[in-house]
């Protein structure tokens, strides 16, 4: 049985703005057999004046060569050899760019995350940042989780706003590859568009739970769905950056992330928890909001405090003169006479305690499936 | 001062370090009536305004100062590293010497301290700033000079830290220009209201800023004169 694929990309309001291109290129194969799944997630360097041009050859290229490369591993089996025809495979891209656009890539430099999988397992090649992520529902009876069954990070250098490109002369220094076994969900993202997705790193559930339920019940108008969570002032306010997400998924997958909304929306003590991570962008990771501290925004702010504490102070005062005066004895009596045939009225407490949940966990498997 | 909580804040980090001279000279009276180190305690207070205006910057950027001259004569930290959230504007007071080499060493420690901690911390960061303010000649023996010139220069050759001197007043560009590889700029009549506000606006385009971006920085038209 195939994979179900949804992918989008988005420009930043850093390239809308100025009307530049956006320089983000995802690319998506499947195999005649909807055996094998490829795909090439590509983020061009935002210095380089023909990134965008870089980043979709290198997609392009990558998507269709990973499926040429599946009929070689289902006629050998899977092996390390998988790693050397990777790293050629690179080469030849490299190879290509210099063919199609001159000795001088460095203008068309790209971030590279490229999968190749099928049920059984597959692989990531990684150039860079972005990010690629393995995913699983575990403890399906007893309080199922979002966990991370292989992740490959992305890769900065000391500063968070550098990263690696395939068109460096050192570029062979950082690629990695990652194998994945037993693929049932594979989530892959730029660095904008992990923004939104991931939290520290992480896969961030409460924001792609509610994307998986969204995909499982229409999953024909996926795809927009995508754009629609990616293209929306909170997430423009997120990442100014072009943002690619592609989600290869089982459909078996789906139902079980569905499994973890239901019990979310079953037990009374998350209702709210779940209202407010029930619908996109609401539940991605919000920026910090504080009170305004400076200028007209803070003089209105402290005044109308002033306002309410006044208004509050006045009310209190007024009462106390009508209470002293007796103006509220007859209603007093009233109410005494009501309780004194009411005894048993109690006051009502609702407990609110925390859902748990389970912690992730990133692990890399050692061989390729 | 309390450590910072980086727990309730995991945003990167973008780390600025201001080393300020409050020597004897910069108690001379301009054409305005104010003294430099009083305007330039007002651009201090400018830099806090706009901040507190830019969201972003507010919970990204990183704050720390060490003056020249000044009450202590011998450069310190007078302000240890804190978020621009946390950051609350001080008046530098102006005498002494201008030991501007000890100056730039102090802040080289404070910034390679920095950036180990928010390492530990798990907290990604953009290259740290350093912002040099003088008025006149450094006072330092011309050896201590020179090491903190070669110091300095690898530093930036080694991508550590982005230097911007500026000299105000009759500053000795040249001699500033031996310090770093980054030219130095002269300060327009003593404009640090503006050299701040120029400054915030930066430091909130870097820390927006994501791999491979080219930040296109604010002009330095409204502050500065001479470019050497």
């Amino acid at each position: 049985m195939s994979f179900l694929v949804w992918h989008s990309t988005t420009t930043g309001p850093s390239h809308s703005s100025n009307n530049s291109p956006c320089q983000d290129a995802c690319t998506i194969a499947t195999s005649a057999d909807g055996i094998w799944t490829s795909v090439a997630v590509c983020d061009g360097c935002g210095s380089k004046t023909n990134a965008d041009i870089g980043a979709h050859f290198a997609s392009d290229f990558l998507a269709s060569s990973l499926l040429e490369l599946a009929k070689d591993v289902e006629r050998k089996g899977p092996g390390e050899w998988v790693i050397d025809r990777s790293v050629v495979l690179l080469s030849k891209l490299r190879e290509k760019l210099r063919d199609t656009f001159g000795d001088d890539i460095t203008e068309y430099a790209a971030t590279i995350v490229a999968a190749l999988v099928s049920q059984s397992g597959g692989f990531i090649i990684h150039v860079g940042d972005g990010v690629a992520s393995s995913l699983a529902i575990e403890g399906e009876h007893d309080n199922p989780a979002l966990d991370v069954l292989t992740q490959s990070d992305p890769e900065n250098g000391e500063y968070i706003n550098q990263t690696f490109y395939l068109t460096e002369p050192n570029w062979i220094h950082h690629v990695r590859i990652t194998a994945l076994s037993n693929v049932e969900c594979l989530v892959v993202c730029t660095d904008g568009a992990q923004t939104l997705f991931y939290e520290s790193n992480k896969p961030y559930d409460r924001a792609l739970l509610p994307v998986f339920q969204a995909l499982r019940e229409n999953p024909t108008d996926g795809n927009a769905f995508l754009q629609s969570v990616m293209s929306n002032p909170e997430a423009d306010a997120r990442s100014s950056d072009d943002k690619t997400v592609a989600i290869i998924a089982r459909s078996g997958f789906l139902e079980a992330a569905a499994g973890i909304t239901h019990a979310l929306k079953e037990d009374k003590n998350a209702q709210a928890l779940h209202r407010a991570d029930a619908v996109l962008p609401a539940n991605i990771p919000r920026l910090r909001r504080r009170p305004p501290q400076t200028g007209k925004a803070a003089k209105r702010f402290s005044l109308l405090w002033c306002a309410v504490a006044l208004t509050i102070l006045w009310a209190s005062f007024l009462v106390f003169l009508l209470y002293s005066r007796g103006y509220f004895d007859d209603d007093i009596a009233l109410v005494r006479g009501h309780l004194s045939t009411n005894a048993e009225i109690k006051p009502e407490v609702q407990k609110m305690d925390r859902m748990p949940r389970k912690s992730h966990s990133t692990s890399n498997t050692s061989k390729l499936y | 001062m309390a450590a910072i909580d980086y727990a309730s804040n995991t945003a990167q980090r973008t780390p600025c370090m201001l080393v300020l001279d409050a020597s004897g000279s910069m108690s001379t009276k301009e054409k305005n009536g104010f003294t430099r180190i009083q305007m330039l305690n007002q651009g201090i207070t400018a830099f806090h305004a706009a901040l507190m205006a830019d969201e972003i910057a507010l919970s990204r950027v990183q704050v720390a100062m060490v003056n020249v001259g000044g009450p202590t004569e011998e450069p310190e930290l007078v302000l240890d590293w804190t978020d621009a959230e946390l950051f609350q504007p001080f008046e530098l007071v102006a005498c002494h010497s201008t030991p501007l080499a000890k100056g730039v060493c102090v802040a080289l420690d404070a910034i390679e301290e920095q950036k180990t901690k928010l390492r530990s911390a798990g907290i990604a960061y953009t290259r740290p700033w350093m912002l040099i303010i003088t008025d006149g000649e450094p006072t330092d023996e011309p050896n201590e000079w020179t090491k903190a010139c070669q110091r300095l220069q690898d530093a930036e050759r080694e991508h550590k830290v982005q230097v911007y001197p500026v000299g105000i007043g009759e500053a000795d560009l040249i001699r500033l220009a031996e310090l770093s590889q980054t030219n130095p700029m002269r300060m327009d009549n003593i404009r640090f209201r503006e050299l701040f506000v120029w400054l915030s606006a930066s430091l909130g385009q870097i820390s927006r800023s994501a791999p491979g971006d080219k930040v296109q920085l604010p002009s330095t038209d409204p502050w500065a004169a001479v470019k050497l």
